[in-house]
């Protein structure tokens, strides 16, 4: 017989929004227009308001389903019911008919409301209204054959979501979407993995796929080889799950492992998996896709929240680290040929002293609420920490001269640019602990985009190179006492975990879900190190 | 009954969709109007859509209006879900 050939399709991490694997035939979710009809009924469309209402009430009932699966589900049906929704509606209506294109343009002009916000987290929502003009419109679409299959759409619904968890989908796979999207948190809550920013996969309809949301890869069509192997591995996950959570909840005395998160709805996510603390709170959800910078009262209750949930765990939350790939609206950057050796990190904050100073206004007057570390992203020279220190001091003396409470907090810089390897010594006076960020000290030590599949051989960051670096940066570290963490992808990679803490790592940071996984790791290696006496 | 109260809104999350839903299911039981206005803008407390279109950041300020015979309970009941603080 012919060998198949496998067409392997490597994905950026950054584009997964659930983790896990899944395997499965390929199914093509392709919407319709709206509808064929050129008018709908306002009764028709109160009948299914009410079936779908009570379809959405069995799920908020039900205890047994996560809470945020119930909480999505509780807005869908405060949408489902609104006054000025049906006011809309109502109006629109003659003789109880509602013109089709009348009925879009309600829905559009409620999403352009919710975009004229200007508050990214609030157009995040606009997903849920497309989604309630098409559910009250086609309640009836059918998803049953879908059991079992690797479904790819253009785009999910919060609702599409919850329907295909019931039917036992492999995996989704689309074109559109983000981290924050009500879609992607429900399949997070209902542990479907889920990879978005992907191309049409319409040819390979019927071909069967395998997804691994974990490391970032698709497999079309694999050979027969291939797929033992992929089973293997499921198994070895789906036995491995069902055992792992147990382990999130272990404490070690000599290492922390800790949470990556980019939005605050992680923050309790990261609490459920067992977390040491957050490793790595990033804050450009904040900032960008707005029109203006977040306030200073706006920062600080979102720094005290997640400060007072992991009291009196450690609490790091980096600086605003854009330029590079991320942009502001407000702030606009000269286009530079290459964006990521240009003004990003701490190099824009210190040209833009106003957005860093509101920034550690609200860091400094949440750090009253517990155990607060600060972290300076993109750290090249002991200059940039000397003079962002020079900024702390004012900040402080403004702030106690207004009588503000501040509590006491720690600061560290990432690791991540070349030459603080050899200029760690000069800038350890300044600070408390250095975090390794692996992904983007492996681009700049490579010179390899990590999101780039052209140079992807290069991107390597289990390298000995990157070791070696680490190595160096704990060594040096300990003569100043500072303690070391990893918070990029490589302190999630259960295979490199042992060599980490070898090398004297006392922290790691990796995504919520993977805590439960690197705490079995950690035990494991700690019991052979017992047995073997 | 007429009460007007201007608040600082503490709730971490602003008026997004979770406070934003505890809000409107809270006033399911209250009978008077209720209205949050926003950089002169007003809208139906009792609406989803209404107090999602206001894109209310926590720290800003607000003034809620109610009108009706239990004013005052509408007024706490917004106050407690915003985490609101009187403004000063």
């Amino acid at each position: 017989m012919e060998k198949k050939a496998n067409r392997v399709l490597q994905i950026p991490k950054n584009n997964i929004v659930s983790e896990g694997y899944g395997l499965g035939k390929l199914r093509v979710i392709r919407r319709k227009r709206i509808t064929e009809k050129q008018f709908i009924s306002l009764e028709d469309l109160k009948l299914a308001a009410k079936t779908i209402s009570l379809e959405l009430d069995k799920i908020i009932r039900d205890i047994s389903l996560p809470e945020e699966v119930r909480e999505i589900s509780q807005v869908h049906k405060l949408l489902l019911e609104d006054p000025f929704l049906w006011k809309k509606l109502e109006d629109a209506s003659v003789d109880g008919k509602i013109k089709i294109e009348d009925y879009e343009h309600i829905r559009d002009e409620i999403i352009s409301l919710l975009l004229s916000t200007g508050n990214p987290l609030i157009q995040e929502r606009v997903d849920d209204i497309k989604d309630l003009f098409r559910n009250l419109l086609e309640s009836s679409e059918r998803f049953d054959d879908l059991k079992d299959s690797v479904v790819y759409s253009e785009e999910f619904f919060p609702s599409d979501i919850i329907k295909l968890s019931t039917l036992g989908v492999k995996a989704l796979l689309s074109a559109r979407g983000s981290h924050t999207t009500h879609a992607a948190i429900l399949a997070r809550a209902f542990e479907i993995p889920h990879i978005i920013r992907l191309s049409d996969l319409s040819e390979y309809e019927g071909k069967t796929v395998f997804v691994d949301a974990v490391n970032g890869m698709i497999v079309i069509d694999p050979d027969d080889t291939s797929l033992q192997e992929f089973k293997k591995i499921i198994q070895k996950y789906t036995i491995e799950k069902e055992e792992i959570e147990k382990y999130g909840k272990l404490k070690f005395e000599n290492v922390k492992v800790m949470a990556n998160i980019g939005v605050p709805q992680e923050i309790e996510i990261a609490k459920k998996k067992g977390a040491d603390g957050i490793g790595l709170f990033r804050t450009e959800f904040l900032f960008v896709g707005r029109d203006n910078p977040p306030s200073e009262e706006e920062q600080y209750l979102v720094y005290k929240k997640a400060i007072e949930t992991f009291y009196p765990e450690e609490v790091v939350i980096r600086l605003l680290d854009v330029g590079g790939d991320k942009k502001l609206e407000y702030l606009p950057i000269e286009s530079r040929e290459n964006p990521f050796l240009g003004l990003r990190g701490i190099r824009l904050l210190l040209k833009h002293k106003e957005i860093l100073k509101t920034q550690l206004r609200a860091l400094l007057r949440a750090s009253a609420h517990g155990n607060l570390s600060i972290l300076v992203p993109m750290v090249t020279l002991p200059e940039d920490v000397k003079e962002l220190l020079e900024v702390i001091q004012e900040t402080k003396e403004e702030l106690l001269t207004e009588g503000k409470e501040i509590g006491s907090f720690k600061l560290g810089i990432m690791v991540e640019v070349p030459s603080v390897i050899w200029l760690i010594d000069e800038i350890a006076p300044y600070i408390d602990f250095v975090s390794i960020g692996t992904n983007d000290l492996t681009q700049y030590i490579f010179a390899a985009d990590r999101n780039d599949p052209l140079v992807a051989r290069y991107y390597q960051d289990e390298h000995k190179v990157i070791f070696e670096i680490i190595a160096t940066i704990t060594k040096k570290a300990k003569n100043f006492n500072l303690p070391v963490s990893v918070c990029g992808e490589l302190a999630g990679k259960e295979n490199a975990v042992d060599k980490l803490l070898q090398l004297g790592v006392s922290k790691l940071s990796v995504s919520s879900f993977s805590i439960p996984f690197i705490k079995k790791r950690i035990y494991e290696i700690q019991e052979k190190i017992k047995h073997e006496g | 009954m007429e009460i007007r109260k201007k608040i600082v809104v503490k709730n971490p999350e602003g008026l997004h969709a979770r406070p934003a839903s505890e809000l409107v299911k809270a006033l399911l039981g209250v009978s008077s109007e209720v209205y949050i206005v926003y950089k002169g803008t007003k809208a139906n407390a009792k609406s989803i859509l209404n107090i999602l279109s206001l894109g209310v950041n926590p720290g800003a300020e607000v003034e809620v209006v109610a009108t009706g015979e239990d004013a005052e309970k509408a007024i706490k009941i917004v106050e407690e879900i915003l985490y609101g603080e009187e403004s000063q």
